[in-house]
């Protein structure tokens, strides 16, 4: 029987039957798209991280997956829109696989990261690669990351990898392959670092940095910004342009610090010798690896500063409100104690001091005294005394220091004087550590004799020497004033105390208005009087100058006093003051107690028990060779003061204080 | 079925009214500084009210006066009205000050979350200093500000910035005027373990004072740096009884603290009172630190680990409710889940706590509403799970983001990757790391997932983390409950105390 094959099939067969045909077709002459419909192949737009050679991997970040192998299906849209994760896959590549880069036929060993590929994945094998031209998250030929190495001399910058990896020593090789970019000449590449035109030199390990290579593949501009963050940390050793600092987490950190490191402290620039073992300082840094960059260092400004330092009875330490209760505080002043004032007081303690008081602790105790975050008082250190037979003051000269077994050799004293961790050491109104002392140092220290015959020091009080201000007070009559420019005497008297030096010369000072104070009986007046013409001349008038540098600081036109006095402020009659401590009235009056008065007939001074002097309106007033005013004296400042011996006014009081 | 449409709108309508009312004030807030270079801490006896103390240079010379500022804000129309009344004295220097300032704050939610405000005044202020016999009137009152806060999971950082100009008359003791100038940056935050709020003021002032009928000027300038923070610490408290039925245990301290710190520099003045050519310097540091308050923390049970080097740290994570339970079953070298080390991340960074002023003004209305089913925003979180709150208000907060589709993977060992970049996300300051991917000095560097290499950064910079001895970190080791409570204690330490240093304490010293 002859087998009959009825082709009459319906039209709509016949339709079905030609969209298969196309189908085989279509499949026959794009494999690409059948391959897509098999589901096993996907295809994928990355941003290739890393290629291995070695292990045929592939690391490289998805950004889109596409239906077909076409690079014009990319949907750039989309793709700007695409917000990176950062999240690399590891893509195994076929030893097959087809790798075009650029129209030509390469190997992986040809890719470099951040290219952009259009890859075939098959059984989680990459069988095919092409580059991506033309499709950048930011401009074509645009690449980032942070700068791993600057080169200028062999002319090439390194990245790491774009997630931050590529420290490991392993990947050096391949981080100088991968990541290395090359210029020519650096003059020709525009550089830009924190926004502004710059060289190729500025630019660091860890900055981050956009580069732009030309057709060929060289770097033709380059923008950077710096990543510095701070480090704080206490000085342990200073070295040669270098800084070991104790981080404030407890670690130790090494830094070699480039010369030329902008170096700040009191808002102001200062040098590298300003930096001392025991400055807080503050040091940006920027980190690349291991790799460490110094931006700048700022010495801390605010160290907690000693105002004083007391003795006083210790009745208890309460540890809950990290205070302590004591009696009788005396302060230490000028290498004596003040008087007691029988008062119970509670002393805060600083947030940065954790004292080690034994329980039961009681008896003398030694508190240096600053300001706490709030400006109230508070103890920043404390030293229990440890029971000794006797204590005393002594002025001495460190002959020899020795910091290991803490022991200090004075000139005056045939026995050394120890110290420990607890004692308060003072200089210059900061706190010092026990290996601080050094030889030479004049000191105040105040000992207790041990029972084994030993001495230790409770304070070290450290005299800084006063500087030699250049200041000097003089005496004469007015011949010619320049308004707001000079006054002449005719002649004048240098004070050297306790005596007036007569000098018959001429003397012009320069008067500068925005140093020059005049005080005439009344009290201050203002510059524009101070002339040599009108009613009010001060021509031929005899008056106070203090000098510095040949600028009259200050004119007074105070009697004429021949009788010195010197003694220590035992009370000031009159002042007032508000709770802030601010004087509201200024003292009158000062009282010195157990004073010395110079006798002019015999030269010698004589001790005196008292002595009361009241200010006029044109008493004037140094500190240090500064001038200040009433409402800056304190009890328990030395003082010279200069009288005439018929009036018991102060024409002139100076102020020594260390 | 027309009232029942009716009946839905009003509800709609007052529940829209709600949501106007609903305090702006889940964010930041700031303020109770003022904005006159003074400083407040708040009154435990008074609401709205602080004590408060500011520097008037009026006279030439600083004065210091003291007394309280209230404040009181309220809403209407996402508008706050804020209004400052202060009342001010130093009886010694026979100086006052009475004012009212009454601004308008408005804000705005942008795109990414942080909202920006800007204030105006809405009324006239009054003001009338008195510094001996001499009596300033304040005539004129110029106000701007702007602002701007970045809500964090577990911070709130806000900055702004203002400009001040007063101008008085001298109405009694003389005649003439006195304008003053204010320049103010703000920076602060707020979260649970300490908030502070700081501002650099640049003063100018600028005088025309009568003396003699004749008019004479005088200037001088004013740097303040103004603070308040809010901190809280632990102290350890023995027993002295033996017997007793649990051990010492914590007490946390809530300190407020305020401080002032000016340098000014102002003429010195002849017998009359005119100004000389020669400039006098000050500089002070004045302050508001009231006793702290006490709060007793529950004792753990944890004998087991007495003497044990984490004792302190897991110690107080219990006694804090950050670990859940008493600790009698904590074992330290058990690996944490995800889940656990969730509950104890979120308890750690509680709520941030709203603007005093604002809250107490609020009224709110209940509603009945029909109560939805819950959705737990995790597949594999159940609704009924004892920490399911901890685990949604994590989520709610952007501190966890889960694994993916809709999955936390609860039950999952946490790595310390993964840990390090909960708590760096929660704090919100994974922008402080390098772009596009910092590069942490940690030896094993490399093994640092992509994902976590800023956080881990970041947390190194910070000193959440430090690495061991040889500088690893091990980021995909799987952290032990021993190592999550050290971390989140280092966490606790971190807001509490560093923070406020990079707002106050370093601003100071490294000016």
């Amino acid at each position: 029987m002859k087998r009959v094959v009825d082709l009459s099939i319906t039209r709509k067969a016949r339709a079905g039957l030609t969209v298969i045909i196309i189908a085989v077709i279509l499949t026959s002459i794009i494999p690409v798209n059948t391959m897509a419909v098999n589901g096993t192949v996907k295809y994928k737009l990355v941003r290739v991280f890393s290629a291995d050679a070695q292990n045929n991997t592939l690391r490289a970040e998805t950004l889109l997956d596409l239906e077909s192998f076409d690079t014009g299906l990319i949907d750039t849209e989309k793709l700007y829109s695409y917000d990176s994760k950062g999240v690399f896959d590891v893509f195994n590549v076929s030893r097959e696989c087809l790798i075009y880069i650029d129209s030509v036929r390469k190997t992986i060993s040809d890719i470099k990261p951040e290219t952009f590929m259009l890859i075939a994945v098959e059984n989680n094998s990459v069988t095919r690669m092409i580059n991506v031209r033309n499709v950048s998250l930011q401009e074509g030929g645009i690449y980032n990351g942070i700068l791993e190495e600057n080169n200028p001399d062999l002319g090439y910058i390194t990245l790491y990898f774009p997630d931050g990896s590529g420290t490991s020593p392993g990947l050096k090789s391949s981080l100088s392959y991968y990541r290395t970019y090359s210029y020519f000449r650096a003059e020709d590449v525009v550089v830009y670092k924190n926004g502004k035109l710059s060289s190729i030199e500025a630019l660091n390990p860890g900055d981050s940095v956009f580069i732009k290579l030309n057709d060929e593949g060289y770097i033709v501009k380059i923008s950077a910004t710096d990543n510095f963050y701070p480090v704080y940390g206490k000085v342990i050793t200073k070295g040669n342009w270098m800084l070991q600092l104790q981080r404030t987490d407890g670690g130790t950190v090494l830094y070699r610090i480039p010369t030329g490191t902008p170096i700040f402290k009191d808002r102001k620039i200062a040098s590298w010798g300003d930096i001392k073992a025991g400055d807080e300082v503050r040091i940006l840094v920027q980190t690349s690896g291991n790799q460490v960059i110094i931006g700048e260092i700022t010495v801390k400004g605010a160290e907690i500063q000693v105002d004083a330092v007391y003795k006083a009875y210790l009745s208890s330490y309460d540890r809950l409100d990290n205070s302590i209760v004591v009696l009788n505080m005396q302060q230490f002043k000028d290498g004596i104690w003040s008087k007691s004032t029988p008062v119970t007081r509670k002393l805060p303690i600083h947030d940065n001091y954790d004292p080690d008081i034994p329980k039961g602790s009681y008896g003398t105790v030694y508190l240096a005294i600053g300001k706490n975050i709030t400006g109230k008082d508070c103890v920043v250190w404390l030293t229990l005394d440890s029971g000794g037979l006797r204590t005393e003051i002594t002025g001495d000269t460190v002959v020899d220091a020795d910091p290991g077994r803490r022991k200090l050799t004075l000139m005056n004293k045939s026995v050394s004087v120890a110290y420990d961790d607890n004692s308060i050491i003072v200089k210059n109104g900061k706190l010092l550590n026990p290996n601080q002392v050094k030889s030479m140092d004049e000191a105040y220290f105040v000992t207790s004799n041990q029972v084994d015959g030993s001495l230790k020091a409770n304070v070290i009080w450290i005299r800084e020497p006063l500087e030699d201000t250049g200041i000097s007070l003089i005496r004469g009559r007015i011949s010619h004033i320049d308004l707001y420019n000079s006054v002449t005497l005719e002649s004048f008297s240098e004070f050297s105390e306790p005596k007036w030096n007569f000098n018959n010369v001429k003397k012009t000072l320069t008067i500068d208005p925005s140093l020059t104070r005049v005080f005439d009986d009344g009290g201050r007046v203002d510059l524009a009087l101070f002339d040599d013409s009108g009613t009010n001349s001060y021509k031929k008038r005899t008056v106070y100058v203090l000098v510095q540098d040949g600028k009259a600081l200050l004119v007074s036109t105070a009697p004429f006093g021949d009788v010195v006095y010197k003694g220590r402020i035992y009370d000031l009659a009159g002042v007032q003051k508000d709770s802030f401590n601010h004087v509201v009235v200024p003292a009158s009056s000062l009282t010195i107690k157990d004073g010395t008065r110079y006798n002019d007939t015999s030269s010698k001074w004589e001790d005196v028990a008292e002595a009361q002097f009241s200010f006029l309106p044109n008493t004037v007033f140094v500190r240090n060779g500064k001038v200040i005013d009433s409402s800056q004296l304190e009890i328990g400042d030395r003082v010279t003061v200069i009288k005439s011996e018929s009036s018991e006014n102060a024409f002139i009081v100076m102020v020594e204080s260390f | 079925m027309k009232v029942k449409i009716k009946a839905t709108r009003i509800i709609s309508m007052l529940l829209f009214i709600l949501i106007l009312c609903e305090p702006a004030v889940s964010f930041a807030y700031m303020g109770s500084l003022g904005y006159e270079g003074g400083i407040s801490a708040a009154d435990p006896f008074e609401d709205n009210t602080y004590s408060y103390r500011e520097v008037c240079f009026l006279t030439g010379v600083p004065v210091i006066l003291e007394g309280t500022m209230t404040v009181k804000k309220n809403v209407k129309n996402d508008i706050v009205t804020t209004t400052y009344v202060y009342k001010l004295e130093n009886a010694e220097q026979k100086a006052s000050i009475t004012r009212t300032v009454v601004m308008e704050t408005t804000t705005e939610t942008k795109a990414n979350g942080q909202t920006t405000e800007t204030s105006k005044i809405s009324r006239k202020p009054t003001e009338t200093v008195k510094v001996g016999n001499t009596v300033f009137t304040l005539t004129n009152y110029e106000f701007t500000r702007s602002g701007i806060t970045d809500p964090q999971p577990a911070v709130y950082y806000n900055t702004g910035e203002y400009m001040l100009k007063k101008t008085y008359r001298i109405t009694s003791g003389g005649s003439g005027t006195v304008t003053v100038e204010m320049t103010g940056k703000q920076y602060g935050y707020d979260q649970y373990w300490s908030s502070a709020k700081s501002a650099s003021v640049e003063i100018s002032i600028y005088a025309q004072p009568q003396i003699n009928g004749k008019v004479v000027e005088w200037g001088g300038d004013a740097k303040i740096f103004v603070s308040n923070v809010a901190k809280k610490g632990f102290e350890y408290i023995e027993n002295e009884p033996y017997q007793i039925s649990f051990e010492g245990g914590y007490v946390e301290k809530d300190y407020e603290e305020s401080l002032l710190d000016y340098e000014a520099r102002l003429p010195e003045f002849d017998k009359d009172q005119k100004p000389t050519g020669v400039l006098k310097s000050y500089k002070e540091t004045i302050g508001i630190d009231p006793k702290p308050v006490l709060t007793r923390l529950m004792v753990p049970d944890l004998k087991h680990l007495e003497g044990y080097w984490a004792e302190e740290p897991v110690k107080i994570l219990y006694s804090l409710g950050v670990i859940p339970g008493t600790g009698e079953d904590f074992n330290p070298t058990k690996y944490i889940t995800r889940k656990d080390f969730t509950v104890m991340v979120v308890r750690a960074v509680k709520d941030i706590p709203e603007d005093p002023d604002l809250k107490k003004n609020q009224k709110t209305t209940k509603t009945s509403r029909s109560k939805t089913p819950e959705i737990s925003p995790y597949l594999d979180v159940k609704t009924d799970d004892p920490y399911y709150e901890d685990i949604k208000s994590a989520n709610n907060r952007g501190i966890i983001q889960g694994t993916g589709n809709a999955y936390f993977s609860p039950d999952r060992h946490i790595t310390s990757a993964e840990a390090v970049t909960m708590l760096i996300r929660a704090l919100g300051l994974e922008s402080l790391a390098t772009y596009p991917y910092d590069v942490t000095p940690f030896v094993d560097n490399d093994d640092i997932p992509a994902y976590a290499r800023n956080s881990v950064a970041v947390a190194y910079r910070i000193g959440l983390i430090s690495g061991d001895s040889r500088g690893y970190i091990y980021p995909n080791k799987y952290m032990t409950y021993e190592e999550a409570s050290v971390l989140l204690y280092e966490l606790i330490k971190y807001m509490g105390e560093e923070l406020v240093k990079d707002y106050r304490d370093r601003v100071i010293s490294y000016r």
